[in-house]
């Protein structure tokens, strides 16, 4: 399962040119195709070179259909997932053909950056005959931003390598991979003492509508006429610390460890506060938490 | 090393059909090769192979060049193309990946020599299967490869439609590679040079040589194809030499033959007609005639090409020699070795009638044979003491006698007998026919005499193809029983099929084309600029044909659902219409059958996006709604 599915919108408005040039098997094949037509030609060797003509027609046939399949490609809800790196087996991109419908054909597809750089190349590895999941490849943790999906094929026989663009807005984080270690974690309130019991209480709040009336502190109502509520603190699951600066390692090494820290905790639905030297995260828990976590870790 | 975990479940149906080409281009390959290509295409096409294998390639090539001789021809680089080729198959094998062109290498190599309908058919059976190969993902059987060819029929029609269009409109241009002949010494063929000294046994060789059509049927021991004279002596082998070629007009005789003949080997620039030729009436070939020794020799050397001729049979009108060239008709060499002189010492007359029979009389006496392999014979000396040899000996011998008799002498060769095809109507001369023999001057006029005919009858009556190759004489004899009969018809029939196709074929060349253009009263220019504008409107509109929208093939699951919308049709659900399972069940909420109908969707959710299969579950339900 992936985290946080970015479900790409169907993209197929923004029309595109088709580009098509001969695949280094293509260029052997017309290679192959002109010697042999040169020596049926001066041979006056009719039968060759009617096999050459052949050659010549599929050729023509191979683009045009080459051309077409590409042409005729829509993409529908493409999805891709932030996710940790090295765990990349959850984006999938279904593939929508007006030809035919249930076939997959080899399309591969290619994540432009910014500055036109190849981000990543996407080959699709096929379930069955009618779904084709499409693995993310990506080495590096960070954010990305994807500006255009190059969309690409050899065909069905492999002669030619016709691609098109497609231009999305699409942004996507690679947390860095998780390392297992013991992070040196400090407690928030360390001066206060573990008591015998579980909660411990802290101090009053004034009560407001929705709190639990069951710790409402009369003996203070019964003084002062006002409703004051009672907050304890559980000290068995306590607030933590990951600070950067206190894990040992390389930059790579730590960030690695903190993934796999921030994972852990949230496993365990516990608090947390991130020390980055760029960044602090206030002390809070849930999926929100989590996800400020890792992305603030993957563009460290 | 286990076999059997090599052993691959679907034999390869593409490697075993490159196996045909060797068979079909046996003419220039030899035998071993081919069951060497063979055994290794087999291998690859059964086991998953072996990277050894490629190295079993260079040493083929190796006794390929040992054999043929080291040459860089056409011919011979076939087995270097075959290097490349299997270790190409070799390599797709292991990678599974499939690449086109080693295929069409292999079909392009081999069209190069061997033209016929055979290999018109084999080539376009094999592109197809390739084809369909690419296109299924499935083991092929009949049942997938009439689906592949329904589904693929736009592309097959219009890929037939631009070859023939190219074939047609294309324009041709002759000659600009440099070509060489490969030395087929050993081998049974034409002689371009009489070689007695150097050659051994012959091996035979079952190759066209060229068809011939004639306007009257000739007897086969009459049947003399000429082609080079030799006037040039050692005593032994006999050469040509350039003659002063002045102008002689030769005037025809009774009886007239029209032939139209169809080269299918490389003569050297030779034009082979019947015996005596009178004159050239077509040509694809620009041709002149040597008037002295009456032969006809085109100025390119061209390996496909026709020419109708004419010939006579007997020719009556006396022509005289010339002293000059009297004396080259009489050259001998400085030395007469001993064996020779006691030979010709026994041989009577001065008349040449009278020394041909005295020759024949002595050849019968002395217990000379006809064999194809009388082994190495250096010198004439050898041949007289042997007693063993094939038609350049003897011609070689009758030659030297005449000339030690004074009488003018040359040596023909060319080729005797052919095959008759009476279903065609045209005859089918091979490489075994070809055959030397002796031209005298007396009273006026070059006669012939074949001292093959003296010691071997039958080798003249049959004709070189039946009598030397026992195949041949087995199809003869067997004719009078059913099934060959039968069997033989049906080969006529293919023969004469072959002989017309590429007859068509070998024939379109630049002057069809100019006839074509002349008939359409067009330039020849404006010929080729019409078929490309055809070619190029033609896959235009294939294009546009292809735009239009194709039948969708759905998934199995999403035809029941259809069915099952078709049997509610009244109740307006259109299921398949709808994104998502939920919505189609949100559909069936107020429906009677809501809850079968939940079921069915139930089970099209597991067919459709997973991998458990209920497609009979799915069916029983259907069956089970009331519409």
């Amino acid at each position: 399962m992936g985290f946080f599915k970015k479900k790409i919108e169907s993209f197929t408005e923004g029309r595109s040119k088709v580009y098509i040039i001969p695949s280094k098997d293509g260029l052997k094949f017309i290679f192959i195709n002109f010697t042999l037509f040169l020596i049926s030609l001066s041979y006056a060797n009719n039968m060759a070179l009617l096999i050459t003509f052949i050659m010549v027609s599929y050729l023509i046939l191979q683009m045009l259909d080459a051309h077409k399949l590409i042409q005729d490609t829509q993409i529908d809800n493409a999805i891709i997932s932030d996710d940790f790196l090295n765990s990349m087996n959850s984006s999938t991109c279904y593939f929508k053909n007006k030809l035919d419908e249930n076939k997959m054909y080899n399309f591969s597809l290619e994540f432009i950056g910014e500055n036109k750089e190849r981000i990543t190349t996407l080959h699709p590895t096929f379930h069955d005959q009618y779904i084709a999941k499409y693995p993310l490849k990506v080495t590096k943790r960070g954010k990305y931003d994807i500006k255009s999906i190059k969309v690409f094929t050899h065909g069905n026989s492999n002669l030619f390598y016709v691609w098109r663009y497609f231009p999305v807005k699409l942004q996507f984080f690679i947390y860095p991979e998780r390392l297992k270690n013991k992070v040196h974690t400090t407690k928030l309130d360390e001066n206060k003492p573990i008591a015998s019991s579980e909660v411990e209480f802290e101090h009053h709040i004034p009560y407001s509508r929705g709190l639990n009336s069951k710790r409402i502190d009369w003996k203070v109502y019964a003084r002062k006429d006002l409703l004051y509520w009672k907050k304890h603190i559980d000290y068995n699951t306590p607030t933590l610390e990951i600070n950067y600066n206190l894990i040992v390692g390389d930059k790579e090494t730590r960030l690695k460890k903190i993934s796999y820290t921030v994972d852990q905790v949230f496993k365990q639905s516990r608090p947390w506060k991130l020390v980055l030297p760029n960044k602090v995260l206030k002390s809070s828990q849930g999926v929100k938490h989590f996800r400020d976590s890792l992305e603030a870790i993957s563009e460290f | 090393m286990n076999f059997k975990s090599k052993l691959r479940k679907n034999i390869d149906l593409k490697y075993l059909m490159l196996i045909p080409a060797l068979i079909l281009g046996q003419d220039f390959i030899p035998t071993w090769y081919i069951l060497l290509y063979s055994g290794a295409l087999s291998y690859i096409a059964f086991f998953i192979p072996l990277q050894l294998l490629s190295l079993l390639n260079f040493v083929a090539v190796y006794f390929i060049f040992e054999t043929v001789g080291r040459m860089i021809v056409p011919e011979t680089m076939v087995p270097i193309l075959g290097i490349f080729i299997i270790s190409r198959l070799i390599n797709n094998k292991k990678t599974k990946k499939f690449e086109m062109y080693p295929l069409f290498l292999w079909i392009g190599a081999f069209a190069i020599f061997s033209s016929s309908f055979y290999y018109l058919i084999y080539s376009l059976l094999t592109l197809l299967i390739v084809f369909l190969y690419q296109n299924t993902d499935k083991a092929l059987s009949i049942k997938t490869i009439f689906k592949s060819i329904n589904s693929h029929k736009k592309q097959l029609v219009m890929s037939a439609l631009i070859t023939i269009l190219l074939f047609v409109f294309f324009p041709r241009f002759y000659n600009f590679l440099p070509t060489t002949n490969i030395n087929t010494q050993g081998k049974i063929g034409y002689s371009k040079k009489v070689d007695n000294s150097q050659t051994s046994n012959l091996l035979l060789s079952s190759q066209t040589a060229f068809y011939a059509e004639l306007s009257v049927n000739v007897s086969p021991e009459l049947l003399y194809w000429r082609g080079r004279v030799h006037t040039k002596t050692d005593g032994y082998n006999w050469s040509k030499v350039t003659m002063d070629p002045k102008k002689q007009t030769v005037k025809v005789g009774s009886s007239k033959i029209i032939q139209t003949i169809k080269y299918e080997q490389d003569f050297d620039g030779d034009i082979i007609l019947l015996n005596t030729p009178l004159k050239m009436i077509d040509s694809n070939l620009r041709i002149y005639r040597i008037p002295i020794t009456n032969e006809f020799r085109s100025y390119e050397k061209k390996k496909k090409s026709i020419v109708t001729a004419e010939s006579a049979l007997r020719i009556l009108n006396k022509t005289q020699l010339k002293d000059s060239n009297r004396k080259q008709y009489l050259q001998l060499p400085g030395f007469i070795p001993r064996e020779v002189k006691n030979f010709v010492s026994d041989i009577k007359g001065t008349n040449p009638n009278e020394v041909i029979n005295s020759f024949k009389r002595k050849l019968l006496k002395d217990n000379f044979v006809y064999t194809l392999s009388p082994g190495v014979m250096p010198t004439i000396g050898d041949f007289l003491r042997k007693k063993l040899g094939y038609c350049t000996h003897y011609s070689s011998l009758l030659g030297l006698t005449l000339r030690l008799k004074g009488i003018p002498t040359r040596l023909v060769s060319g080729f005797q007998g052919g095959q008759y095809n009476n279903i065609g109507n045209f005859y089918e001369i091979k490489s075994n026919d070809a055959h030397v023999w002796v031209e005298y001057f007396s009273e006026g006029i070059w006669k012939q005499a074949d001292p093959t005919s003296f010691i071997s009858p039958d080798r003249i009556r049959l004709g070189g193809e039946n009598f030397l190759n026992p195949g041949a004489i087995l199809n003869q004899e067997q004719e009078t029983t059913g099934f060959f009969r039968a069997f033989n018809t049906v080969r006529l029939y293919f023969d004469n099929l072959n002989y017309k196709i590429s007859l068509f074929l070998d024939n379109y060349d630049r002057t069809k084309q100019s006839e074509i253009s002349k008939a359409l009263k067009l330039g020849l220019k404006s010929f080729f600029l019409i078929g490309f504008f055809i070619i190029t409107f033609s896959i235009g509109i294939y294009y546009f044909l292809l735009k239009k929208k194709d039948k969708v093939i759905l998934h199995p699951a999403d035809v029941l659902l259809n069915k099952l919308d078709k049997k509610l049709k009244k109740s307006f659900l259109n299921l398949a219409s709808q994104k998502t399972i939920l919505d189609m069940k949100h559909r069936c909420r107020d429906h009677a059958q809501s809850e079968v109908l939940y079921e069915f969707l139930d089970c099209y959710q597991e067919t459709r996006y997973s991998n458990h299969d209920q497609l009979n579950q799915m069916g029983e339900i259907l069956k089970s709604i009331k519409s």
